[in-house]
């Protein structure tokens, strides 16, 4: 079935959302995401405008969040007095990011730094958490190594006894409350500055810098996305960006890819769950490239054109000439049919990179949610097994 | 549906704190409701996730 957008100006086979909601459910519930790195740049090469595909993911997040937040929340994974604790400070940090932002946009240099900060930390974190598997499994065998020990680094920030104290009784440690202030803050202030809702920062920022479990930090992080994405889906419904039809689509599919993923994190060891997610912070640094490629084709010929703009339409502000381009796209073409070889290969090129970096998350997300859902049934099935066994007149279960 | 289509692209364009309001009610609503669903349907089949059954 085919749907027409009319605030985003798309038309779209409704099944292509369903099944990024879905994909970007099982993945948001697992990990204790958003999924934004993903959403973003496939709802960007199914033709959504960029400002429209972050708004359309932060509302259809602020659904999703609350139906894995409920699942976690019956597990036994949200840690609720860290996780308020946390969104006090994590505010301040978003708003510190957000003029670091501002303050970068007036001296021009947002877009490149941005991406490298964006890349920095995808390779970091990725690469970190890969070698932190390889020295566990090294170690012992992953049948007994199922859920890693606390990081030196959280073991040192516990043993600061600045007061007040809190206990924390779902992850299992006594820390201060500055401790938690100042990660949040850290973790917020990177949020705010890359434009995100921070899942993906703060998930691992909870296992390795606070010393939570694996699953109290999928929980406990997915409790915190549930309240930005509300606040994320406000501000730029405000903004007239928000596509609400194709957020409530996405919702439907995401609603029970999210139960899945959250099943899942039952079945699968925390050593295991960390790995998937390093492999999926690289391949999400490599989809940053591709973007960064693609930015440095439109920088050949994106001045001519906005200058091109401006003396069209009269328009001046950055904004008012994207939207422009967006509203009028055959007659970008035809300009664009008009100029240098070295420009139209430009577009093209700048094009391909895009939908590269888009089609690379949106295969990601297919790969990685079929794995969750096949290790989720691996593990009823074994489980089923045994409780047939112990149920059975001759089990010595 | 055409004319519910219809009458949020007019609040978008009219009344940006009304649709602000609407898209944050209706995913919260949505989102809730659907979780409730869930779990009703997970009682009803006898199905129980909660942390007792963590493994």
């Amino acid at each position: 079935m085919e749907i027409y957008l009319p605030i985003a100006g798309v038309t779209i086979m409704a099944w292509k959302l369903v099944l990024l909601g879905f994909t970007v459910g099982v993945i948001g519930g697992f990990f204790g995401v958003g999924g934004a790195f993903i959403v973003t740049p496939a709802l960007n090469v199914f033709g959504f405008p960029m400002a429209y595909a972050i708004g359309t993911d932060m509302a259809h997040v602020a659904g999703k969040s609350i139906i894995a937040t409920v699942k976690h929340k019956k597990l036994g994974n949200v840690d609720m007095k860290l996780a308020l604790v946390m969104i006090m400070f994590t505010c301040s940090g978003i708003e510190l990011g957000a003029r670091t932002i501002m303050w970068l946009e007036r001296i021009g240099k947002i877009a490149t730094v941005v991406r490298i900060v964006y890349m920095v930390f995808l390779f970091g974190v990725g690469l970190f958490m890969l070698y932190e598997y390889y020295q566990m499994t090294r170690q012992s065998s992953m049948h007994k190594a199922t859920e890693p020990g606390m990081s030196g680094l959280a073991r040192k920030l516990q043993n600061i006894h600045l007061p007040p104290m809190i206990t924390l009784r779902t992850s299992g440690i006594v820390i201060s409350l500055w401790v938690i202030g100042g990660v949040a803050l850290f973790t917020g202030f990177f949020a705010g500055f890359l434009g995100v809702g921070g899942g993906f920062i703060r998930m691992p920022a909870l296992m390795y810098l606070i010393g939570c479990p694996t699953t109290v930090a999928v929980g406990t992080d997915l409790f915190e996305v549930m309240v930005t994405g509300a606040y994320g889906a406000f501000t730029y419904a405000a903004k007239a960006r928000v596509e609400l039809v194709a957020a409530v689509v996405m919702l439907s599919g995401a609603a029970i890819g999210a139960q899945f993923g959250t099943i899942a994190t039952k079945y699968v060891k925390g050593l295991t769950i960390r790995l998937y997610f390093a492999a999926t912070m690289l391949l999400a640094g490599v989809s940053v490239i591709f973007k960064q490629i693609s930015s440095q084709y439109q920088d050949i010929y994106s001045s001519t054109l906005n200058n091109w703009i401006r003396v069209t339409s009269g328009l001046t502000g950055k904004q008012a000439v994207r939207e422009w381009i967006w509203m009028n796209k055959p007659l970008v073409k035809s300009w664009m049919a008009k100029q240098s070889e070295t420009m139209q290969a430009a577009y093209k090129m700048e094009k391909v990179w895009n939908d590269f970096s888009g089609y690379l998350m949106l295969g990601v997300a297919c790969v990685l949610s079929g794995i969750i859902i096949l290790r989720m049934v691996q593990g009823i099935v074994l489980e089923c097994g045994k409780r047939r066994k112990y149920q059975s007149p001759g089990g010595t279960m | 549906m055409d004319k519910l289509i219809n009458w949020i692209t007019e609040l978008n364009r009219s009344n940006h704190t009304g649709f602000a309001l609407l898209t944050v009610i209706t995913m919260v609503a949505l989102g809730a409701f659907i979780a409730g669903l869930i779990e009703l349907i997970f009682s009803a089949l006898g199905i129980s996730w909660d942390r007792s059954s963590k493994e």
